[in-house]
């Protein structure tokens, strides 16, 4: 068997770095919703900050693929792996812009005192942490085996956006004095259902590396 | 039988004495289109592009069984081989001019044909070498021996000579491989445009070229078709794994 040393360590080396930025993003977005539960600002503000570590992350992935297309000319699957790799690098540099919106509403309601406790806020974030998790367990092991278990988070995160929203809502028609707060929950929650929808286009991505086909979920 | 096939080979085996060269070979090759053979060295590819004009006739120990049919009729049956070499001609490796001038090379054809004609030499040679996208750098040295040209106006010089005799498909086993980036360059250029007019086959070592210039690729490997399929989907999916495994370079 003939093996490409150097473009083989190329690719290893493109998907570690793509598991190290998933799983900043992945501490990034379970610390913005520890700073807003507890109220931690400077936990909201470390957030912030470690925006700029995925931006430098995203650009210096992006430019180990342009060198591998240039150097090495992959095809087929190699080919798959790294135009999929653009696309999985910008979902997760989304959901790391998605942890700073969270933190910033945080550091905005820094003066506030919560009208409730927040329980199903952090119920939506662990959900959808747990879908980005399933999502890149897929990526490790390249192995989409879990798909059935990944659909059924995503439409349990729909489910419990909508509960929240409705609840948020008939909140501030009984008590217009909480509006710009469960507004700022509405936001939050949102912000926490579009982190599923990016967790479920990486698996997409992944499901193309695999399959080499397509698909809508 | 109607269908875009120019070529449509079935069962195909080829023996040199005793080794077996190809293996029940099945493949259909599309008028106006470009194929590509790609496998590594020994696979067979040359060995069935040379069935598609009878080159291997020449060559002692042949024996050849199934079907090679060029517009639905048979080429080992009864056809003039003379009369399927014009209509399927090919072009070489190396290129391989004459030791004549520019003018004779391309005249040489037409004229063991039976054209006699200066004026229509003339025009054949003028259609060829614009063809082949060589007029502009021969016109003023028609009459000089070819052996001067730079490989890749051979090459090209080849192709007119082919396209002289107005054929319907050209064979071209690995014609760049002799030739720097920029005569590649100009030679796939001159194939991208002449698929308008004629279909293409073509055997390459470098994937890439087969990537660029190819609607369809055929792999070979041990005298069999591994895969055969559109150039997109070879080179973004390829369904079998030893494909796979030999476009992605970790063949073995």
């Amino acid at each position: 068997m003939v093996h490409r040393k150097g473009f083989d360590s190329e690719l290893d080396m493109l998907h570690k770095e793509i598991l190290v930025m998933s799983s900043i993003v992945e501490q990034m977005l379970r610390d913005s919703i520890i700073a807003l539960k507890d109220k931690n600002i400077d936990l909201a503000i470390n957030v912030i900050q470690r925006d700029d570590l995925i931006d430098k992350k995203e650009i210096d992935i992006q430019e180990l693929c342009v060198l591998i297309i240039a150097t090495q000319q992959p095809v087929a699957k190699d080919l798959r792996i790294v135009t999929s790799a653009f696309k999985i690098i910008s979902n997760l540099e989304r959901i790391a812009d998605h942890a700073v919106n969270i933190s910033e509403i945080t550091i905005k309601l820094r003066d506030q005192k919560y009208f409730k406790s927040l329980i199903d806020i952090p119920k939506l974030s662990d959900m959808s942490i747990e879908l980005i998790k399933l999502s890149i367990d897929a990526y490790v092991n390249l192995d989409i085996s879990n798909m059935d278990e990944i659909i059924q988070k995503e439409n349990a995160i729909d489910n419990l956006f909508r509960y929240l929203y409705r609840e948020l809502v008939s909140i501030m028609i009984k008590d217009p004095q909480v509006i710009e707060q469960a507004s700022s929950f509405i936001f939050v929650s949102s912000y926490l259902e579009r982190v599923a929808d990016h967790g479920i286009n990486i698996f997409e991505s992944i499901n193309y590396i695999v399959t080499g086909n397509y698909l809508d979920l | 039988m109607v269908d875009n096939n120019k070529f449509y080979i079935k069962d195909l085996n080829l023996y040199y004495d005793t080794l077996r060269a190809l293996k029940d070979v099945n493949l259909q090759i599309k008028s106006n289109k470009v194929t590509a053979f790609i496998g590594p060295s020994g696979c067979g590819k040359s060995t069935l592009i040379r069935c598609l004009n009878r080159m291997n006739d020449l060559i002692e120990g042949v024996k050849i069984n199934g079907l090679v049919a060029i517009d639905n009729t048979d080429i080992y049956g009864d056809i003039d081989v003379i009369t399927l070499r014009t209509k399927v001609g090919m072009v070489f490796q190396k290129p391989n001019p004459f030791p004549m001038s520019c003018y004779d090379n391309i005249a040489y054809g037409p004229r063991c044909q039976g054209v006699k004609s200066k004026t229509d030499i003339d025009a054949i040679v003028e259609k060829s070498l614009k063809q082949a996208a060589l007029w502009d750098e021969v016109k003023d040295r028609l009459n000089k021996s070819a052996l001067g040209l730079s490989g890749g106006q051979q090459q090209r010089l080849c192709i007119a000579r082919a396209i002289a005799m107005e054929p319907e498909v050209i064979l071209m086993d690995e014609p760049t491989s002799a030739l720097d980036p920029i005569a590649t360059a100009k030679i796939e250029e001159l194939i991208e445009n002449l698929k308008k007019s004629y279909t293409i086959v073509i055997v390459t070592h470098s994937m890439q070229q087969a990537a660029r210039i190819s609607d369809n690729t055929a792999f070979f490997l041990s005298g069999e078709i591994i895969e055969s399929d559109t150039t997109s989907n070879i080179f973004t999916n390829p369904i079998n794994k030893k494909t796979e495994d030999y476009i992605t370079g970790r063949f073995g």
